[in-house]
């Protein structure tokens, strides 16, 4: 799949609250990527729980392959329906994008529709109603391309401000529109839009939201992959052709480490330009070579970077602005979706002197804790040793 | 363009950690006079510290010849004492 789907999610709950009534998740299996929202009736625990069983029915059904008429024939027929409201206890909207092709599929089932932006400008999918249990859904359908946007909200972010800053709410068509103006700003990954939904929404609740409001975004661009290159390789004899298959890499290529470095500028015939601007008391200066996208030192700085990526929690805008290797080094990590790592073996052994903290000595250590640190946030790693 | 005292501090790994980092503002603290005599530039690891036999690190290595266990005042002393060097030499020429 060279499109990437990057989904991002953020709840606000109810003021007074302690749980968010609305509930998502997201699944990925080598064939499709769903997503669903889900919001129960009223707020706090009950809601919470209503909307929890609704999304785990639908995943769980999902990933198992049942086709979508079908779960949500089963959802709704399942679903209890408040008697004196005479609504669902719970709505909700399901996305299923195929791999294969980027063909969607959009169920709304009394939940706001969904808006899906294309040249960063609301367009209208192709839709139609289906009657199922007596309940009309919505499915919206259609293919996606690389610039996509799809956000799907609870109504709690349409109601943002009513009887507060406005009589009737944000209203769906004012959401659409501040989207819009957000696309034109090209954020880089969907977290951006989001987040600014929300913020607004929050903002437009004065701050003490009336209802739960939920946002999911979904931007489909490119798929960002990186290569990092670091530590020499144990037998000298296949250092080119390492240091020459990263080179022809299509990805962003990544050095970390000194020797390393050396090592690919003799192959191109280079020298190392280090940037003493760069240098921090922590973390040693980057250096420059053609053809390499960042060249940073090894072990120090990716130590470093990966206390930074715990620190911002893996959100990009929350790393220091300071321009260092560490910074910039997790910045790479953060914008990648696909990471290869190639992973000399062979040892320093002045890292073994008694003067030199233990915690620089074992590359492999570090480097696993860094590969299952990116795992658990949705990136994909692979390793090779050399 | 006259000559100038060429110092490059190793910015790799093993010299970082043993005090390099702390060598960096070596170019502020240089006498005003010298500062133009001095070119002062960061290299990626030079492998010395795999040598036994080149000391410990960090390393400088000034006009070719290398320093271990740098610290400011034995670098800062080694440039002054060139660069001087260097400034004599240009009197000099002049006034022969």
């Amino acid at each position: 799949m060279e499109l990437f789907l990057d989904i991002s999610e953020l709840s606000l709950k109810k003021h007074g609250e302690s749980v968010c009534g609305d509930q998502i998740r997201t699944a990925r299996t080598p064939d499709k990527t769903i997503v669903v929202l889900s919001d129960g009736l009223g707020s706090g625990i009950k809601a919470s729980i209503l909307a929890t069983l609704t999304t785990e029915i639908i995943i769980r059904m999902l990933k198992a392959d049942v086709g979508l008429a079908d779960v949500v024939e089963t959802v709704i027929g399942t679903l209890p329906v408040c008697r004196v409201r005479k609504i669902a206890y719970s709505t909700f909207a399901v996305m299923e994008i195929l791999h294969a092709d980027y063909s969607y599929k959009i169920v709304n089932f009394d939940s706001p529709e969904a808006m899906l932006f294309r040249g960063r400008r609301l367009m209208r999918p192709e839709r139609h109603t289906m009657r199922i249990h007596d309940r009309d859904i919505l499915v919206s359908q259609g293919r996606l391309e690389q610039g996509d946007f799809i956000c799907l909200t609870s109504d709690g972010v349409l109601h943002a401000g009513l009887g507060v800053k406005m009589n009737f709410g944000w209203g769906w068509d004012n959401v659409a529109e501040h989207v819009e103006r957000r696309l034109e700003a090209s954020p880089q990954c969907a977290w951006e839009v989001t987040r600014n939904v929300l913020a607004q929404t929050y903002s437009l609740y004065g701050g003490k939201p009336g209802d739960d409001a939920s946002v999911v975004g979904i931007l489909v661009r490119r798929r960002n992959r990186v290569v990092v290159l670091t530590g020499p390789p144990l037998d000298r004899a296949t250092e080119s052709a390492i240091v020459e298959r990263f080179l022809a890499s299509k990805a962003r290529k990544i050095v970390c480490g000194g020797t390393t470095g050396n090592i690919v500028a003799r192959h191109v015939g280079r020298e190392v330009k280090v940037d003493m601007k760069t240098v921090t008391p922590e973390v040693p200066p980057i250096g420059e070579l053609p053809g390499v996208d960042l060249l940073t030192e090894g072990i120090i700085t990716m130590s470093k970077m990966l206390e930074l990526l715990e620190e911002c929690q893996f959100n990009p805008a929350m790393l220091p602005s300071r321009r260092d290797g560490a910074v910039l080094l997790a910045r790479e990590m953060l914008n990648a979706d696909v990471i290869h790592f190639i992973v000399g073996q062979s040892i320093n052994e002045f890292y073994q002197n008694p003067d030199v903290s233990k915690h620089i000595s074992i590359r492999k250590n570090l480097i696993r804790e860094i590969v299952f640190a990116l795992n658990q946030h949705g990136k994909e790693v692979t390793v090779e040793y050399c | 363009m006259s000559e100038k005292v060429q110092v490059q501090i190793c910015v790799g790994t093993a010299c970082h950690i043993m005090g390099a980092a702390d060598l960096v503002v070596i170019e502020d603290l240089l006498d005003r006079s010298l500062r133009d005599r001095v070119e002062i530039a960061g290299v990626a690891c030079m492998g010395l510290c795999k040598d036994e036999a080149s000391g410990k690190p960090p390393f400088v290595v000034i006009d070719g010849q290398t320093l271990s266990e740098a610290t400011l005042d034995k670098v800062l002393g080694q440039i002054e004492q060139r660069a001087r060097r260097l400034i004599d030499g240009d009197t000099g020429d002049v006034g022969a």
